[in-house]
């Protein structure tokens, strides 16, 4: 008996996942020729703002559209777009200042994030220093935007995380937007548009993206990526749809590791004890060193912190030892909520330059007042 | 594909194509050239680099055997011809890699598709106006060095290039000085045309088309063409709109003063090693039949010169950045220069002192503003 292959292909950088709504309406405002010079795509991390915003970048220059339509995904021009490699789409993200030299980006370093990008699409680039957008990046933009069309029709920059723009680069792109060129569209994509300049944000169109569902996700991870159904709906679930945490949770034991982190933080919160959570922050081997490590374990103490909050609601045992005496030991529900609140919103904290040591031993204190005065005694 | 080329032949286009190779890019398929076989003309292959501003194409004889299109790494490709032996180059597509064979010689280097190539310009030279090269060289020559350096301002780094049936010239400026050369020159163009191009693609043409004769020009809306025999030039141009530099050309000048080129400029060359490194600040008194030259750098020392000129206006004095005033006396061609100013803080405009019915040539400099 034949067993149907697996179609092991990651998803591509242009490849949309429940943005049918979303892609029609561009069509719909290319056709009539309402595009903006000016778009801002906005929704949390994951939502496929720059997926959606290389598609557009493939569909104003597809060779098959004639810049009326959809993108064909087939052609030269598409193919180019999808591979990061079309001489008139540009594609900026935030770097750290270490890879910037002489004031201008080190196209080196630059290449090898983009090789890394292309290899593995659906996943976010991760630094271990603050990235922002610097100005000389944005000044890189206002040079090429005054550049006519390579092979193109228009030209396109999509900006991801636009929230990172340091205040000399939001007043450079400001200027530019001042100034709308016919064969210019620029893209900002953020997860937090209030970071953004007011007079930025009042030039844009702009376009709300919500996360697939987890289910989708599963599915994606599932069909494209080869995981194992359980590990994928347990990695889609805790990602909360986010495809990109999804696929560093579904790598071998990241999952599992986290989880354990989590386990000896609540061991720890449940004992009372600083000197078992200093040992954790000290850790080298923990996710306190690292950005994607603790953005990973946040998400993870979250959905405990979640249960926590459902089993003091409810009064219904989760069923899982840690969750159920902790819960057993909350003092406050107000604290909890707000824990709660916190640890779900901690990657704003993240994007700043903060010390992931202080800002866990700053949560992790937090988690301790909500426990009553008696644990662990 | 696969072919066989002349070692020689194929080492000159491909040097001659490297420099437009970028080092350092984000799209791996400019590290390449692309190579196109066709058995047209008798054989040919068509050599293509490009860093996205500038496209080059060179093309030389072939034996083809098979057409086709191929990238290869244009800086492994080079290296590799530089030490091959005086034999025919054999180069053929193997699945996804390319085999180059010479004498007893086997290479086999990865390629990328043609299709992640960016597309080579196609405007059709049909309709082309001719140039001279050696105006083209010299319009060039005497106006790139003014261009601006300023990301801020795209279209000041290019060069404006007005063409009309009977003139062309070429300006630049950075907004501290403009240069200008009109030339009377017969094109076959219908109406007059403006584009704003980057100097290093003229830069590339001067360095390309060193034989005198003439080059083909083409211009569309993004590019501007040039062909000279096989070897095809494309330059993306500047958008935007170049300043109205006609306004700032002072023409009601009531102080003249004529100076022997040479004499100014080494003056000037003596003065500016004690002038300030940053605005190379430089004084030029005006009186009577003569200029004295003056600098006084905190630190540094002061120097001062007096050298001849023919002037009769009142005493003037006008700080400038000395290097502006060498780089306009570098390509006056007359012996002596004509400095028409107004006031100290006005700018000042200095032509060749004997004019030329059939070129034009014309710098604008403003002065330094001394705060002191």
């Amino acid at each position: 008996m034949s067993t149907a292959a697996v179609d092991i292909r990651p998803l591509g950088l242009t490849e949309l996942v429940d943005k049918e709504v979303q892609s029609s309406m561009l069509v719909s405002a290319m056709v009539r020729g309402r595009l903006g010079g000016t778009l801002l795509f906005h929704g949390p991390d994951g939502s496929g703002k720059s997926s959606l915003a290389l598609w557009l970048a493939s569909a104003l220059n597809c060779a098959k559209n004639g810049g009326q339509g959809a993108a064909c995904g087939q052609c030269d021009s598409c193919r180019k777009v999808a591979a990061l490699g079309h001489p008139d789409v540009f594609w900026s993200f935030p770097l750290p200042g270490s890879y910037y030299s002489a004031g201008v980006p080190d196209e080196g370093k630059l290449a090898q994030l983009y090789e890394r990008k292309r290899a593995r699409p659906a996943r976010a680039i991760e630094f271990a220093e603050k990235a922002e957008h610097h100005l000389a990046s944005v000044k890189m933009i206002r040079a090429e935007a005054g550049r006519s069309c390579y092979e193109g029709r228009r030209k396109v920059f999509v900006l991801t995380h636009a929230d990172r723009l340091r205040q000399e680069a939001a007043n450079a792109l400001l200027k530019l937007l001042e100034e709308p060129r016919e064969n210019v569209a620029i893209v900002l994509c953020t997860s937090r548009p209030s970071g953004l300049l007011p007079t930025i944000l009042s030039r844009c169109q702009r376009l709300r993206l919500t996360r697939p569902s987890p289910a989708t996700v599963a599915q994606l991870l599932t069909g494209r990526y080869a995981m194992g159904e359980s590990a994928a709906r347990r990695a889609a679930a805790v990602a909360e749809g986010n495809l990109s945490v999804a696929l560093g949770l579904g790598e071998d034991g990241v999952l599992e590791a986290q989880r354990e982190w989590v386990d000896k933080t609540l061991a720890a919160l449940l004992e009372r004890s600083d000197n078992l959570i200093l040992a954790l922050l000290d850790d080298r081997k923990g996710p306190f060193y690292n950005r994607g490590d603790f953005e990973r374990y946040a998400g993870l103490l979250a959905a405990a912190m979640r249960d926590v909050l459902l089993v003091c609601v409810t009064g219904r045992p989760a069923g899982e030892g840690r969750i159920d005496a902790f819960a057993g030991q909350v003092a406050d529900s107000r604290k909890l909520i707000k824990l709660v609140e916190r640890t779900v919103n901690l990657g704003d904290s993240l994007n700043r330059n903060v010390n992931l040591r202080l800002l866990g031993w700053s949560l992790l204190n937090e988690a301790k007042e909500v426990l009553g005065e008696g644990a662990g005694k | 594909m696969k072919i066989s080329v002349v070692k020689n032949n194929f080492l000159h286009a491909v040097s001659a194509l490297s420099p437009i190779v970028p080092t350092k890019s984000t799209i791996p398929a400019l590290y390449n050239i692309l190579l196109e076989a066709s058995s047209d003309d008798g054989g040919s292959l068509k050599l293509i680099a490009t860093d996205l501003d500038i496209s080059l194409s060179q093309k030389i004889k072939a034996t083809v055997e098979q057409e086709g299109a191929i990238t290869i790494t244009a800086k492994k490709l080079g290296e590799i011809l530089r030490e091959l032996p005086d034999s025919p180059v054999g180069i053929e597509q193997v699945d996804e890699k390319v085999k180059i064979t010479c004498a007893k010689s086997n290479f086999i280097l990865p390629s990328l598709p043609r299709s992640d190539y960016p597309v080579f310009p196609t405007k059709s030279f049909e309709g082309a106006f001719k140039v001279s090269n050696q105006l083209l060289r010299k319009l060039v020559n005497a106006t790139s060095f003014a261009t601006g350096r300023d990301e801020e301002r795209q279209i000041l780094k290019g060069l404006l290039w007005e063409i009309k049936p009977d003139e062309m010239s070429m300006v630049s400026t950075n907004g501290h000085r403009l240069a200008k050369m009109s030339c009377l020159t017969e094109l076959k163009v219908d109406q007059a045309i403006n584009v704003v191009v980057p100097p290093k693609a003229l830069e590339i043409v001067e360095k390309l088309c060193t034989q005198d004769g003439e080059v083909e020009v083409v211009i569309d809306e993004n590019h501007l063409g040039i062909r000279e025999g096989d070897t095809v030039i494309f330059s993306r141009l500047i958008d935007g709109n170049y300043p109205n530099y006609e306004q700032v050309i002072p023409l009601h000048n009531k102080q003249i003063a004529i100076i022997d080129s040479e004499k100014m400029s080494e003056a000037l060359r003596r003065m500016l090693i004690l002038a300030n490194t940053v605005t190379h600040r430089v004084s030029l008194k005006f009186s009577e039949n003569s200029v004295n030259l003056s600098v006084r750098t905190e630190d540094l020392g002061e120097g001062e010169e007096t050298i001849d000129a023919d002037y009769q206006g009142d005493s003037l004095e006008i700080y400038f950045n000395g290097s502006y005033l060498i780089d306009m006396l570098k390509y006056n061609e007359s012996d002596q220069v004509k400095i028409c100013m107004q006031t100290s803080e006005s700018g000042i405009l200095a032509v060749p002192a004997v004019e030329n019915e059939k070129q034009r040539y014309l710098n604008v400099i403003m002065p330094l503003k001394v705060t002191e």
